[in-house]
């Protein structure tokens, strides 16, 4: 007799791209930081990528082969339970809880179809291996180190001491190891660990190099916003505000550039708080207002189009010509058309059935009705034009990746 | 013969699944069924396509046709059947339609690999909160050549499919179910069983060939005492509603004795459904334990390891109670029943459909109270003096087993078919039961009117039906006497339609060859994925790449596309022709020949076939270039020519007021083949 566990749902974040926005969003977020996406989250990954990379190397197993991924998983398995055993949330953790439970571990006590093998692309290589890619780690296809990521293997490789190599033969000749053993190597290679000098220089070199091939971005690794200052700036409605001029004040080489995200961001949440007005108007009608007063209609309407026409003029990487036709069309009643139709025809191209077609509701509880339901109280209790705007711009917000730019960057500077 | 203890600690059908999911491509499923009271379509979806149950995934249309390959069967109970879905067609939804007050509650998961079967027993329905968030209680098996320690209870199953079901689906289409129960009865015929000793039996209560559930726990009783329990002690999220009128435990005296002692757990929330009174006349002593709201400290730290790591301080957990345990015992020994029936007269006295299972456990009943307490978070000090002496007039949490009809259920309707009209591109469909009182409602498809004449709707072109491949399992019926209400009825495939499927899975060639595409495409990966060496940086924008293609645009584009397509999808069929082992058992080579090679090219003909009044010459360059792709499979799979001459004749050498180059390709391509 077992017990159900709990499950949390949505770790990884909404999958679900109604809109269309996730290519366009790339688009502007690789003007300024090419080398994260939104999996890649401490650098120590991109060490251990190096490590296996090199490891599987010597022994010709190369990502042309089709068993790479699970050699790769083979040695990253060690490593996570080194992180596990050293009390860090990894990659993977609960599967790796589970094979700390006896005081005995090798490889060969881990059965082919264990679930850790289960989706091989959740994990180091499939997270990591596209942004070690930008940052010239790997070659353009990801098949093999470059010089910069031999470096960077080399000098993972050693830690107080301890070679990660040597333990991770021993692990992948299928060796039998007691927990109490790995305890050193896990406390020096577990992700919070300070890297060594050497690994520091070699991440200085990688972003040197990286801002040589990107000269346009330079300035934001020579003068990066400190943590702080992006906390302060991040922390309500009304801060955010400051948000993009800030940046614009602080990077104005990359001024337009900003300027462009600073509209797609605001575009794509008047955008979608209408999809989602529109949405749970229809699934909850005659059940439960929705209905903003119509000066809001108004306002977010005029928004719309005025900021679509400035970002079509700029020529921003549009969803499927949402913007353009936006930009061409008034009244909150034909904008809220627009944007239904184009949620249809996405997903309709990505061939998945729409939430909402002709006014019909075809899929329910796709947007959560009690997070709009406390974002739409909030407001109604505001009554300035722009701060309203503001509001719908803070809630729909998105992750430029200045956070991961402020880890990598302190990282390489040991400041962990 | 040693025991496992009875308390094996937590576990999801999440987890059990994904172990499924990770062998699939040694191991691949081949069929499922679940028995539920109700399901999410979300749960269902990411169930019935091998995705991980939490996701929020969007069926793409080329899961359709893997999913109707794999026909997966859901035994539901009627009244459950939700308003707007995102379920596909060709998934075989079987509402069960119990009595008034009553419900079909059983709860069973049935995975069946190529080399396993996988049952799943216990309390949890196929939703959000079943399988995620609730407490809940089950007990899984594992079966195979290997492994067949307690094979008599996939036997009983069985025996409960085949016999129980038929009477309560009606005169409904059983093809599906009798597939699955083929199948088990070749492995079961296969895997003897092991002669040490069966622990489990399979409780099922409410089927027509079975006693009630109380008769048989009876039964099993006697096998473990000649007298009346010392203690029972009972997990239940429901109990009797009124602890005036009848009440469970007064049933459990009458069937199996009277005892002295008798322990509740329930929810803190649940108190107003319980009273003095539901502890019956003949207990002496009497305890009452509580789960309160929320969780403790240590039981957070179990879920945050059980959820990678994932930070949950933030995380207003709620758990509520949905688990359900009878443990009857001795000084030494006790009868264990968990599964689907509550603490009440109509789980146990066959009114509802409930499934379970019981055992005997020995050692000292106290400590598996004990583990099953603390499992479950239940406080250990005894609330009974918080108890109301009866029930109230109001019952506070909503019971999740039985309810009256609403006013206007179309309850007179056995079953709704969706059949193909015999040559034509059209489906209707057909209404048994009660016809005339289905004047009583308008009755739509999604947005489409139907209108009934004779107990048939309307003939529906198949492009209708292609705007609703995901999404259109259901009708809505409005009473016109009570047009604010709605009610959702499913409807099942006929044979017919259902052979044709491919036919209406893919609404156009592009389609079928996106497919074939898609079929070597690896593992789908999530926004920001990248696996080195396999080519794709992400499954979703390049089906979007590949269906960007204009349809309008002029006719070279248009064929440079459609060659550029096709010459990949060539790939595939020719790996498959080559993979066909030219040696060994003739009639799993011609089988194999079918079904991988000759029945897909075959439907491929008849979509493009369908796709002709839009334009002779495309047609006619379609097919040429199909038949002498063919020809060139023919040196790996001779058997083809048959075929490749059908398709000639058919499709080729009909074609009438061919201009004279159309007429030229028709001759170098019948030269050719």
């Amino acid at each position: 007799m077992k017990f159900s566990e709990y499950i949390i749902l949505d770790k990884q974040g909404g999958s679900v791209d109604p809109l269309g926005f996730l290519r366009p969003s790339g688009v502007l977020k690789d003007m300024l930081f090419k080398q994260f996406t939104v999996l890649a989250n401490h650098p120590a990954y991109h060490g251990f990528l190096a490590c296996a990379y090199q490891f599987l190397s010597r022994r010709n197993i190369t990502p042309a082969q089709k068993s790479f991924a699970r050699e790769f998983r083979n040695l990253e398995i060690f490593w996570g339970i080194l992180n596990t055993r050293a009390g860090q949330s990894i990659l993977n953790v609960t599967k790796y809880n589970g094979l700390v439970q006896d005081n005995l571990i090798s490889l060969a006590k881990i059965r082919g179809s264990h679930p850790i093998f289960y989706r091989l692309n959740y994990g180091t290589l499939g997270h990591y291996s596209r942004p070690s890619i930008s940052w010239g780690i790997l070659d353009k296809e990801g098949t093999k180190l470059t010089e910069l990521g031999k470096k960077l293997a080399d000098a993972y490789e050693f830690r107080e001491g301890i070679n990660l190599i040597k333990w991770l033969e021993r692990w992948y000749s299928k060796e039998e190891f007691e927990l109490e053993e790995i305890l050193k190597v896990a406390t020096a290679f577990r992700l919070n660990a300070s890297p060594s000098q050497d690994e520091q220089n070699i991440w200085q070199e990688i972003i040197s190099e990286y801002c040589q091939r990107n000269p346009h971005v330079k300035v934001l690794w020579d003068n990066p916003i400190k943590q702080d200052d992006l906390g302060a700036i991040q922390a309500d409605e009304k801060s955010y505000i400051g948000f993009f001029p800030k940046l614009i004040e602080k990077y104005n080489n990359l001024k337009d550039k900003i300027e462009l995200i600073r509209m797609f961001e605001s575009l794509s949440a008047l955008v979608q708080f209408v999809f989602e007005r529109e949405y749970l108007t229809c699934q909850y009608e005659g059940k439960n207002s929705l209905l903003p007063p119509d000066d809001l209609e108004k306002r977010v309407a005029q928004s719309l189009q005025l900021l679509a026409a400035d970002y079509c003029k700029l020529q921003g990487p549009d969803a499927k010509k949402l913007f353009r036709t936006l930009s061409d069309i008034s009244g909150y009643a034909h904008i809220a058309k627009a944007v239904m139709d184009h949620h249809v025809t996405h997903q309709n191209s990505k061939k998945a059935s729409p939430f909402i077609k002709d006014g019909q509701l075809l899929i329910k509880d796709k947007v959560d009705k009690d997070r709009f339901t406390v974002f739409w109280e909030k407001l109604s209790g505001e009554v300035d034009e722009e701060a309203q705007i503001a509001l719908i711009n803070f809630q729909y917000r998105r992750d430029w990746h200045f956070w991961r730019a402020i880890l990598y960057h302190d990282y390489s500077r040991g400041n962990i | 013969m040693k025991q496992l203890p009875s308390v094996e600690g937590f576990d999801s059908l999440q987890n059990i699944y994904s172990e499924v999911i990770a062998d699939r491509a040694k191991d691949p499923v081949e069929q499922i069924l679940v028995l539920t009271y109700e399901f999410d379509d979300q749960q269902l979806l990411n169930l019935v396509s091998g995705r991980s149950l939490d996701e929020d995934y969007e069926l793409r249309q080329n899961d359709l046709k893997l999913l109707s390959d794999l026909r997966p069967v859901i035994l539901y109970d009627a009244r459950k059947t939700k308003e707007s879905n995102q379920l596909p067609h060709f998934l075989d939804l079987f509402p069960i339609k119990p009595r008034a007050f009553c419900c079909h509650h059983a709860k069973a998961y049935l995975i069946i690999t190529q080399k396993t079967v996988r049952l799943v027993l216990g309390s949890m329905n196929l939703t959000r909160t079943g399988l995620f968030a609730n407490r809940e209680v089950f007990q899984d098996f594992v079966w195979s050549r290997e492994k067949r320690a307690e094979i008599q209870v996939l036997s009983a199953f069985t025996d409960l499919l085949r016999k129980g079901y038929p009477p309560l689906t009606g005169s409904a289409n059983f093809e599906a179910v009798s597939s699955v129960l083929e199948t088990l009865d070749a492995r079961l015929k296969a895997w003897e069983p092991e002669t040490s000793g069966a622990r489990y039996t399979l409780v099922a209560s409410g089927y027509a060939h079975q006693s009630s559930g109380i008769e048989q726990l009876k039964k099993l009783w006697d096998t473990v005492s000649d007298n009346p329990p010392t203690r029972v002690f009972v997990v239940s999220p429901f109990f009797d509603k009124s602890a005036n009128q009848d009440i469970f435990t007064d049933l459990l005296n009458k069937h199996i004795g009277d005892f002295p002692e008798l322990i509740l757990v329930t929810d803190q929330a649940n108190v107003g459904n319980l009273s003095k009174k539901h502890y019956g006349t003949h207990c002496t002593k009497r305890e009452f334990h509580w789960i309160v709201p929320g969780i403790s400290d240590s039981e957070r730290v179990r879920i945050q390891k059980a959820n990678d790591g994932v930070s949950i301080s933030d995380l207003n957990i709620v758990r509520k109670l949905h688990a359900k345990i009878l443990i009857l015992t001795t000084l030494d020994r006790s009868l264990v029943y968990m599964g689907s029936a509550n603490f009440t007269c109509k789980a146990w006295n066959g009114d509802n459909q409930e499934l379970g299972l019981a055992w005997v456990e020995l050692g000292d009943p106290e400590k598996l109270i004990s583990a099953i307490m603390a499992s479950l978070q239940a406080n250990s000090e005894d609330m009974y003096d918080k108890l109301p002496d009866s029930s109230p007039a109001t019952i506070k949490v909503e019971d999740d087993e039985g309810y009256q009809d609403e006013a206007g259920y179309p309850d007179f309707l056995q079953e709704i078919i969706l059949n193909h009209i015999p040559d034509s591109e059209s489906v209707q469909f057909e209404f048994r039961g009660d016809l005339l009182r289905l004047y009583e409602y308008e009755i739509r498809w999604s947005t489409l009117p139907l209108q009934i004449n004779g107990g048939y709707s309307q003939e529906i072109k198949a492009k209708e039906f292609f705007s609703r491949l995901v999404g259109g399992r259901n009708l809505a019926f409005v009473p016109k006497a009570l047009p604010e209400r709605v009610f959702y009825l499913p409807f099942r495939h006929s044979a017919e339609l259902f052979s044709q499927r491919d036919l209406l899975l893919f609404p156009t060639s592009e389609d079928w060859l996106n497919f074939y595409l898609g079929l070597n495409a690896g593992t789908p990966l999530s926004d920001g994925e990248f696996m080195p060496g396999e080519g794709t940086t992400d499954s979703a924008n390049d089906t979007d790449c590949v269906l960007e293609v204009d349809r309008n645009s002029n006719m070279v584009i248009k064929m440079q596309s459609y060659l550029n397509l096709f010459s990949r999808v060539e790939k595939e069929f020719s790996d498959r022709a080559k993979n066909i082992p030219k040696a060994g058992n003739e009639r799993e080579r011609q089988q194999t020949i079918q079904k991988t090679i000759i029945q897909p090219l075959e439907t491929y003909c008849k979509i493009l076939d369908r796709e002709r009044p839009d334009g002779e010459a495309a047609f006619l360059f379609k097919m040429g270039e199909l038949i002498l792709f063919c020809k060139s499979l023919a040196g790996n799979v001779p058997e083809i020519q048959e075929f490749i001459k059908r398709i000639t004749d058919n499709y080729l050498f009909n074609v009438e007021n061919a201009n004279s180059l159309q007429q030229q390709y028709i001759n170098f391509c019948g030269q050719e083949v």
